[in-house]
């Protein structure tokens, strides 16, 4: 009940608030948005009364409800859609993260006066199809929360954004579409291959090791698990995003309003993620450790490419839209690295998923900080070029601060959340891929460069004075900042309580795995 | 007491006074200021925070400003009131609470020396207090544990730093009086001290890394402590360094070398599935590693060492980190940050000398020989006082690893850090004391001065003393051994004498240059004692120099007593290694250093240095013109004068090749990513026209554009399926 309530009250706000007049829609969202926050921190709390709280995993998940939905049975054609919600270390850090991030929105949003009433409204649907992405215990319904996020963010970009937001609202909507159509195809694969009687995750994960076999293709063979994989993999590595299929990222950030943006990163991507580590991984294990040492590589490219296009940014928003690209490819190494073949101790392949899968928790909360700090920035000085500044740090010292804050978080420095993630994938990753791990962690060096080069030409030297008018981030401006910054070094000198509610869940997976990768 | 199984208290102190500065004064002098200034000026500045706009301004505008350090050096001279003047009384009280934590910190660090020195608990001697804090988190046999460990190289380590991070504090009040970013200034300070001592207190590489970076990071905050400072305009031939540039030529240069560091770790991470040094350091663990692995690990850990102790080819980010306030280049740049790659060596001496192969310690002491000659060549011919100091650095620092690689323990290498620490410290606080004084650092501009600021010019020449190895002073107990050891190397090398040719090359360059910095600062031509001392005469600038207040000589000639007399503590070696070296009486220990011919020749080394230096600078009887006069010696000193042109080396690479690599991205993604894309995006487009008439907010359109979209992914799935065979 938790989890429905979790889901669908964002969807009814966001009716609530086109019904109420356009005064209030800021306050009901709000209000409403900080509820549900509350409500999804209780999914963890609510689970820690036992001396030994149990956090649940894939087979057994908690918070749970399954009622059928679609039963449709033609001949050998059988249609079966539950509706099932479930949570478990893996989904629980990403719904809760989704829930602040779309808070600390409505709030970075409270001066937004074009049709104010349907962005708020489609802030709160967009919460509800990711937070039913990440919910969902069943493979259709999956897939449907997948499809309907797109129409809030399609219209956030294309009616809020600047002055390219057509074609880069298009561009979203088509690399999400085209790569989803290929996972849409994988799941319909899948679902059939496994019986084609239950769509459910448990029965899934429990039966993944079971999909082998080969499949002709072009008077050859490839195995049934590769085909599988990289079906399902496709929508979730534009939504990552993957490179080559990244160029959507930039452009959607850089036209996108600054909440938008910082909701895009924080958890959008994570959809792809969650993807990719919840049904690619646990799904299709031979598949995963077929294509592990190619995601590998990719994960390289993706950390060093990312890095080396934001270097060469004059746009801020630009520059940090490609650092999630990078940052993301860390995710990517994680995941690879558990699921390479290999015979080796386990603790360094749960290490490896442990770190990819904060990564992506912390990538959404540090990212998040990053864009709420340029959008302070942007609607004082309408603005977002990087060489047009120069010593504004002196007009702004509080911004500066929780600016540099983010910086340093996101270039990995100890003591924030950044750094555990980052250190937690390399050392376990290093066991089964030392050499994309080695070219990764070089991506950690470039990170220093760019933002804190970023830093030196718009906030240190002497000031422009052109901008001696700016003033400082207020209260309202700097609370998503500071609340950001709380959650990130919290987690980064204390990570303990995260980890373990990933532990669980991420230990049944790899085991599970075991038989198929080694171990 | 127990002092040891409290040592966590040492970090928690400055942790403690960081917090209550941040959150406590800090806040409190803001409110006192805005409240101030709505009474006086009622308009302008009204945002309150801690830069006082009229303040900066002044410090920003180029009139003012022409040499980045010596605009700060003249608000203090004469006290100016562009600043205030007087520290505000809630920054005062900040800076008092963080110099009281540091001297409490400072005691207990000497309680936990003393516990060690006298204890009789074997257990406690052979390995340490381990002090476990808590748990990151374990998966199987795979630990992040969060703990600290205090054995007699750490014990030695946390007296250096608390002992100069507490006169640091106490010299600050002073040096950075009425400074906008007063209480800043402590809260960084604050936070260093804690990164610093997070790292000597380290159990495991995990902890280590983090005060590792930690201590990078408030290097960086303090060299561009002054960010908003202007850069040098041009003309200006002294190349100061512009704070925010130097800031982050710092943190980057720095973080290469973390790159091989971290490497490093992981690859005795995955051989051996631990972090913790005890481990690591224990034979046991290494029967089934690979040695190459090995020695190639710990040659990569030793990249770490050589960004953080500036040694060649990362060196060039330590002479611009003089951007910083004077205190910070004593504390962070001279005695204690610089010194961690040594620690780090050190820390690891087991695995390098017994478990990694020789060529592990072989790259350490080339590299740390190499550059104390390179870093020595160029402080001969520095005009800016803190360069010199700083070139002097990266050389001594070279020694200490030349003294790892070449001795039978890390007692050597430790040693030389010990000293140095006090007398490295004691100058460059000396040579704040003089810009403060006159408001330059430019050398040429001074002169005589100890006639002027007697207490400054007398302990900076014990320290010079020290450094240049004089015999009694501390640098030569610490600094000789080294060179006599290299001696031995070579000899038990197949006569391979590079490393001693190296050393005892530079121990006569480091005299030469170091008593060149102290006649043209002090003494000098028409100064009393043939130079040796100040005179009126011999003063070559304009400032009218003020002596120090007693917060700044204080710690001065605190300072003065471990710079002289650090090498009388005769038993380190004994102390270090846990009994393994022998002890020696100080008799004996002074004695030996006579025996040898070696050591004598090390003092005719230096000796000679320290004439040349007074021929040339003292009474001038020998002008620098006789070697820069003929184009051979004109050519080196314009190489010298260019540092060997690596900065221009490094800039050609970042311009070009980074950069260069980052623009293709962007073009590759641009032309050739987003051509794909677009081409195929038009077709999509050009199937409906009423897609292509959209506007925003036409939700029609939108609907039509989903459901076409919707269309084209079933087109997909029956194509896939078909194809699949299902």
């Amino acid at each position: 009940m938790l989890l429905t309530l979790i889901v669908f009250v964002p969807a009814l706000a966001g009716v609530i608030v086109l019904a109420s007049p356009a005064r209030a829609a800021k306050w009901i969202a709000g209000g409403f948005s900080l509820a549900v926050f509350l409500a999804s921190m209780w999914l963890y709390f609510g689970l820690l009364g036992d001396s030994s709280p149990n956090f649940g995993t894939v087979m057994d998940p908690q918070w749970y409800i399954n009622a059928t939905w679609i039963d449709v049975a033609i001949n050998s054609f059988h249609f079966k859609v539950n509706y099932a919600l479930g949570a478990d270390g893996l989904s629980i850090p990403m719904l809760i993260l989704n829930a602040l991030l779309t808070f600390l929105a409505v709030i970075g949003s409270w001066h937004i006066e074009k049709r104010v009433k349907l962005y708020m409204a489609m802030l709160l649907i967009l919460e509800t199809g990711v937070a039913g992405v990440f919910a969902a215990f069943d493979l259709f319904l999956f897939f449907l929360f997948w499809e309907i996020e797109l129409i809030p963010m399609f219209l956030l970009i294309a009616i809020w954004g600047g002055a390219r937001r057509e074609y880069a609202a298009w561009k979203f909507l088509i690399y999400t579409l085209v790569g989803s159509a290929f996972t849409l195809a994988g799941i319909f694969l899948i679902y059939f291959e496994e019986g084609g009687r239950d769509a459910s995750f448990q029965h899934f994960a429990q039966n993944g090791l079971n999909l082998t076999g080969a499949l002709p293709f072009f008077g050859t063979t490839v195995s049934l698990g590769l085909v599988t994989f990289l079906l399902l993999f496709s929508g979730f590595a534009v939504k990552i995003p993957m490179w080559p299929v990244h160029t959507w990222l930039p452009d959607a950030h850089t036209e996108a309003p600054t909440a938008v943006s910082v909701l895009l990163a924080g958890v959008l991507l994570k959809m792809g993620a969650y993807g990719l580590i919840r049904i690619c991984l646990g799904f299709v294990p031979h598949g995963a450790m077929e294509f592990a040492p190619v995601l590998g590589i990719f994960a390289a490219i993706n950390v060093l490419w990312g890095a080396l296009a934001s270097m060469a940014q004059q746009d801020m928003k630009k520059m940090i839209a490609y650092s999630s690209v990078s940052h993301m490819g860390y995710v990517l190494l994680g995941v690879a690295a558990a699921s390479a073949a290999g015979s080796l101790n386990l603790a360094f392949r749960q290490a490896a998923l442990t770190g990819a899968t904060l990564q992506m928790f912390t990538h959404g909360t540090i990212t998040g900080m990053l864009f709420f700090s340029v959008g302070v920035l942007y609607e004082k000085a309408h603005t977002r070029d990087i060489d047009v500044f120069g010593g504004i740090g002196k007009r702004m010292p509080t911004l500066m601060l929780l600016y540099s804050v983010a910086c340093f978080a996101a270039l990995g420095l100890p003591g924030m959340s950044g750094f555990v993630a980052e250190y937690l994938t390399f050392t376990g990753s290093f066991a089964t891929l030392p050499v994309v791990t080695i070219l990764s962690v070089f991506g950690v060096v470039l990170t220093a460069g760019y933002l804190l080069w970023m830093l030196r030409r718009s906030f240190y030297g002497p000031l422009n004075m052109k901008w001696s008018w700016l003033t400082d981030a207020n209260a309202r401006e700097a609370f998503p900042l500071v609340a950001l910054a709380v959650v990130i070094i919290f987690v980064g000198i204390f990570p303990t309580p995260m980890l373990n509610l990933l532990a669980p869940t991420l230990s049944q997976m790899i085991h599970h795995m075991t038989p198929v990768i080694g171990g | 007491m127990d002092f040891v199984s409290y040592a966590w208290v040492i970090p928690a102190l400055p942790l403690a006074a960081m917090i209550l500065i941040f959150f406590g004064t800090r806040p409190l002098e803001m409110l006192a200021r805005r409240r101030a200034s709505g009474e006086t000026a009622g308009a302008g500045h009204s945002a309150g925070h801690d830069h006082d706009a009229s303040a900066t301004d002044a410090h920003a505008s180029p009139a003012v400003s022409a040499q980045g350090e010596d605009t700060h050096g003249a608000s203090h001279s004469g006290g100016h009131s562009e600043n205030g003047g007087a520290t505000p009384f809630w920054a005062m009280a900040g800076s008092v609470i963080g110099v009281v934590a540091m001297v409490l910190a400072f005691f207990v660090a000497v309680g936990v020396l003393v516990e060690f020195l006298t204890t009789k608990d074997n257990n406690l001697i052979q390995h340490g207090q381990y002090i476990f804090l808590f748990d990151w988190f374990r998966f199987g046999n795979l630990d992040y544990t969060i703990a600290f460990r205090v054995d007699q190289l750490t014990a030695v380590m946390l007296v250096v730093v608390t002992g100069v991070s507490m006169l640091v504090h106490l010299y600050s009040i002073g040096y950075m009086e009425g400074d906008p970013g007063y209480s800043r200034f402590f809260i960084e300070l604050a936070l260093f001290t804690v990164a610093m001592l997070i790292l000597v207190l380290g159990a495991n590489f995990l902890v280590l890394f983090i005060g590792w970076e930690l201590v990078g990071l408030s290097s960086y905050l303090l060299v561009g402590f002054w960010f908003d400072a202007a850069p040098e305009p041009p003309g200006s031939d002294l190349d100061l360094p512009y704070p925010p540039a130097a800031a982050l030529k710092a943190f980057l240069t720095t973080r290469l070398g973390d790159f091989g560091f971290m490497i490093g770790i992981l690859i005795l991470f995955f051989s051996t599935g631990t972090f913790d040094f005890g481990a690591l350091n224990s034979a046991a663990t290494y029967t089934h590693v690979n040695q190459v692995a090995l020695t190639a690990a710990m040659i990569l850990v030793f990249c770490g060492a050589v960004g953080k102790s500036a040694q060649f080819p990362l060196h060039v980010w330590l002479p611009d980190a003089m951007a910083g306030p004077t205190p910070v280049s004593a504390l962070i740049h001279a005695a204690t940050m610089v010194a961690a790659g040594v620690y780090l060596v050190a820390r690891l001496f087991p695995l390098y000398h017994f478990a990694a192969g020789p060529q592990s310690l072989e790259v350490v002491g080339y590299v740390g020989g190499f550059t104390a000659l390179f870093a020595a060549t160029i402080a001969l011919v520095q005009n800016d006082i803190k360069k010199v100091l700083a070139y002097s650095t990266i050389s001594q620092l070279g020694y200490m690893f030349v003294g790892l690689a070449v001795g039978p323990n890390n007692a050597l290498g430790i040693f030389h850090l010990f000293t140095h620490a006090f007398f490295k410290a004691l100058l460059f606080l000396g040579s704040g004391a003089v810009i403060h004084a006159l408001g330059t650092q430019d050398m040429r501009k001074m002169g005589g001065l100890a006639r002027y600021i007697p207490i400054t010019a007398a302990t900076f020449l014990v320290a010079t003393l020290s450094i240049s190895g004089f015999p009694f002073f501390a640098g030569f107990f610490s600094k000789d051994p080294i060179i006599g050891q290299a001696f031995d190397y070579g000899t038990t090398h197949g006569g391979n004498y590079t490393l001693y040719g190296l050393t005892i090359v530079t121990a006569f360059l480091t005299a030469f240059y170091m008593f060149r910095a102290y006649f043209l600062t002090f003494g000098g031509r028409y100064g009393q004692i043939a130079g040796f001392w100040g005179a009126e005469r011999a003063y070559r600038g304009e400032a009218h120099p003020h002596p120090p207040s007693w917060v700044m000589w204080l710690p001065l000639v605190i300072l003065a007593f471990p710079a002289a007399l650090a090498g009388y503590w005769s038993s380190f070696a004994n102390f270090l290694t846990k009994g393994a070296t022998p002890a020696v009486n100080i008799s004996d220990y002074i004695n030996s250093a006579f025996s040898d011919k070696l050591t004598l020749i090390g003092i005719v080394v230096a000796l000679a240095g320290i004439a040349l230096a007074w021929l040339m600078y003292g009474v001038q009887a020998l002008p620098a013109k006789v070697f820069t006069g003929n184009p051979i010696g004109k050519g080196i000193h314009a190489l010298l004068m260019h540092k060997y042109y690596m900065d221009d080396l490094y800039r050609l690479i970042i311009k070009y090749v980074v950069l260069g690599l980052a623009h293709l991205t962007v073009l590759f993604d641009r032309y050739i990513i987003d051509g794909i894309v677009n081409g195929s995006g038009m077709a999509v487009r050009g199937l409906g026209a009423a897609t292509r008439r959209t506007e925003s907010g036409n939700t029609q359109g939108y609907g039509a554009a989903i459901f076409g979209g919707a269309l084209i992914i079933l087109l997909l799935l029956f194509f896939a399926v078909g194809v699949l065979k299902l």
